[in-house]
């Protein structure tokens, strides 16, 4: 007995030991990232690591954590269970986050030793600064909410068209361009049947906050708000939700159902690119890709805001309260600031950095990724030329739209808040009306009934036979 | 005999780890389903139920989900048994032809459904309901066929040949004496397609472009709208659904112990 104890303590001893061993070489840093899958580029992570050992003298070990929407973020970073350094949601999340006391102060902008800074776009600062101008952090009172994040990827909220088919059927761009929001109801400026073609081949987002915005801008557009919401400017209405408002939505969205191909979420550009869906709700950066994707298919799409208003978004980096490695999660929001490391992530991402274009559409190193991206091209002097990638509207709608547009059409979304349940109430009923499974059930017991019934009659008819057969013999 | 008894034990103790995982991934989140039920901000209360009871939306949604499911399993039946019965009385003893039927399974589905829909497109056929329910079918024919085919192949011949003995012709002889025999085959058929059937949606979203809304895409909506308590008691609706559903196939089997052991 003694023996056997003796040994155990000894494998014990020694398992402990190694343990320790193991322990002690793993002094590196740790920083957890929390992202959206295919957010960046592939070997930025491996380079980041690099660039923290030459700043910091230390090694990183960085793991990367993935969320599929914000909602699933949010719960677990309010239930406590993400122990993770540095999060990427977007700006009605943030200011969720914000105000249920999970973010640091990160005061990146205010801070001389972040050599990046410098490259963000301030347009996009003063313009989340100015929507969420009254985020109140418990214990701190009203902030900005610049302080608490760093914005990463933006982009707006618009309409994708397949531009040939418009054109084959006779509507030309600026009637395109006229109808707005109304495309997706089918309907050209003054409320008529845009195009017939159209009819059963348009998708709507599967996502209940862009298909809102859209709609009572659609709303706006056609003069169909209700009396005192025509006043209100297209960043408060988007943010309204009452009972008025909604019970229009829910009747535009209804109507809308007689025209729509169905809802998508993914496959939506792939439908567009395919050319068995003509136009799509999308986002700016889905729509960069779709454009591309057909080009090389040979199907000519187009994307565009309408003028009555839209909808920009902003993804940013945020610092949560459960963070190991502030210096850490700093120096890494710094580095995506980089502009190589921008370029190289918007390249491959297809959303538009908020790093500032006119501060890095002439750096060498950024014209180099474009170049090799085919993003640019070489003029005949051996310059390069990447004004395809610059001056494209639908990536840099703030260089390129009228600025007028931008301030006053440009809404941007806040969270619902208590009314959310409301909205997704309205989205169910929406979703579900005008189907009905009773036709089906209908119609499947009416063929079981008959094959059932055949059987049955064959027998009975049978029987009779033989019975007379029966008979005949007695007779 | 204490030698037997610690054999069983050890061998008993094989089952620890299935066990183990049983309780970590069925128990546990069952019991969570259930206490995120009855919380409403962190109190007991019957406000989920009373939310979701009221609302004729998320009834209707349910109401067709089970329509759906119940067609599926209607058509599913009018098709899988006489392929089950040809394949049994014809070919039962290769089985290469019941592994024909099986093949398809190999296939993973969604590759399969989305395939079938790029086959509706390609033939200009509108997606809708109709497709849906072809797409449904053609899932889980399969599920049908197999415990048909197992239950028909094992019906001992004599008996067919005593009821042609007895005067009873070709269709007479299939309803009263192969069709009871096969009874157990039936409802463990109907059982394996009908309780996925209701609760699909990945099939009703590809192949109707996200237009029919059943009841697993309301309560997908409600966990990712942080709408948990509505949701758990929606998953509890759809559970009892199922238990209600068993226990009454169960009772129809009444003591046949193939049935029995095939449900659980």
């Amino acid at each position: 007995m003694k023996k056997i104890s003796l040994i155990l303590a000894f494998i014990l001893a020694t398992t402990l030991i190694v343990s320790l061993c193991a322990c002690a070489p793993s002094t590196a840093d740790k920083l957890v990232i929390y992202n959206w899958a295919d957010y960046i580029y592939d070997t930025d992570l491996e380079d980041f690591a690099e660039f923290y050992l030459e700043q910091t003298g230390r090694e990183v070990e960085i793991t990367y954590v993935t969320f599929d929407t914000n909602e699933t973020m949010l719960t677990k970073i309010q239930q406590g269970d993400a122990d993770v350094d540095v999060i990427c949601p977007s700006e009605y999340a943030i200011q969720k986050l914000i105000e249920g006391g999970y973010c640091l102060p990160i005061n990146y902008f205010d801070d001389d030793q972040y050599q990046n800074s410098q490259y963000v776009d301030d347009r996009i600062i003063e313009k989340i600064d100015n929507v969420f101008s009254s985020i109140t952090c418990p214990n701190v009172g009203t902030v900005k909410m610049s302080d608490y994040m760093v914005p990463y990827m933006w982009g707006t909220l618009g309409v994708l068209y397949n531009q040939d088919v418009f054109e084959s059927n006779g509507v030309s761009i600026e009637e395109i361009y006229d109808a707005g929001w109304g495309v997706l109801w089918n309907k050209d400026k003054n409320g008529d049947l845009l195009c017939q073609e159209l009819n059963k081949r348009i998708f709507m987002k599967d996502s209940i906050r862009d298909v809102y915005a859209s709609t009572v801008l659609y709303l706006k557009q056609y003069d169909l708000l209700p009396q005192g919401y025509e006043t209100l400017s297209v960043g408060q209405l988007i943010n309204t939700v009452d009972d008025i408002l909604l019970s229009k939505v829910e009747q535009a969205l209804l109507n809308q159902k007689e025209v729509l191909y169905g809802y998508e979420v993914d496959f939506g550009k792939n439908d567009l690119i395919a050319g068995t869906a003509y136009a799509d709700l999308a986002w700016s950066g889905d729509a960069i890709y779709a454009i591309e994707e057909g080009e090389a298919e040979g199907v000519t799409l187009n994307y565009f805001s309408p003028e009555v208003g839209g909808n920009i978004w902003f993804d940013g980096w945020i610092i949560p309260t459960s963070c190991q490695n502030e210096t850490g999660a700093k120096l890494f929001i710094d580095y995506l600031n980089r502009p190589d490391v921008a370029t190289q992530n918007m390249v491959y991402i297809g959303y538009t950095s908020a790093v500032d274009s006119r501060q890095i559409c002439q750096m060498p190193e950024v014209l180099e990724i474009l170049l090799e991206n085919e993003y640019a091209e070489l003029d005949e002097y051996g310059n390069v030329d990447a004004s395809y990638f610059f001056d494209s509207e639908i990536r840099y709608p703030l260089d390129h739209l009228d600025s007028d547009y931008v301030d006053t059409r440009l809404g941007v979304m806040k969270d619902f808040g208590t009314s959310n349940s409301k909205v997704v109430q309205v989205w169910e009923r929406v979703r579900s009306t005008g189907v009905s499974a009773w036709t089906l059930l209908g119609v499947s017991i009416v063929i079981f009934g008959i094959v059932v019934g055949t059987i049955f009659l064959l027998i009975y008819v049978d029987q009779r036979k033989r019975m007379c057969v029966l008979i005949e013999n007695k007779d | 005999m204490k030698k037997t008894k610690g054999i069983t034990l050890t061998r008993r103790a094989f089952a620890y780890p299935y066990v183990l995982f049983l309780m970590l991934f069925v128990v546990v989140p069952l019991v969570l389903i259930l206490l995120n039920a009855f919380l409403v901000d962190g109190a007991l209360s019957f406000d989920n139920f009373v939310e979701f009871f009221s609302d004729t939306t998320g009834l209707q949604v349910l109401e067709n989900s089970l329509i759906i499911g119940f067609a599926t399993t209607l058509l599913c039946l009018l098709i899988g048994y006489p392929t089950a019965y040809f394949l049994a009385k014809y070919h039962a003893s290769s089985k290469i032809y019941v592994l024909l039927f099986i093949l398809p399974t190999w296939v993973n589905f969604l590759i399969r459904t989305l395939s079938t829909k790029a086959i509706f497109l390609a033939l200009g056929i509108e997606l809708g309901m109709g497709t849906v329910v072809f797409g449904m079918v053609y899932n889980y024919l399969p599920y049908m066929i197999l415990p048909l085919h197992t239950a028909i192949a094992g019906i001992d011949k004599n008996l067919i040949e005593a009821s042609h003995d007895l005067g009873a012709n070709g269709l007479q002889t299939f309803v009263k004496t192969i069709v009871p025999l096969s009874w157990s085959g039936i409802l463990s058929g109907i059982t394996m397609v009908f309780i996925p059937s209701v609760s699909t949606f990945a099939i009703s979203e590809l192949l109707s472009n996200r237009q029919i809304f059943l009841f697993g895409d309301s309560i997908q909506t409600k966990f990712s709208q942080n709408m948990y308590g509505v949701g758990s008691v929606m998953s509890l609706v759809m559970l009892l659904l199922v238990v209600l559903f068993n226990l009454l196939v169960n009772r129809a089997g009444g003591n046949d112990d193939d049935v029995s052991r095939s449900m659980l």
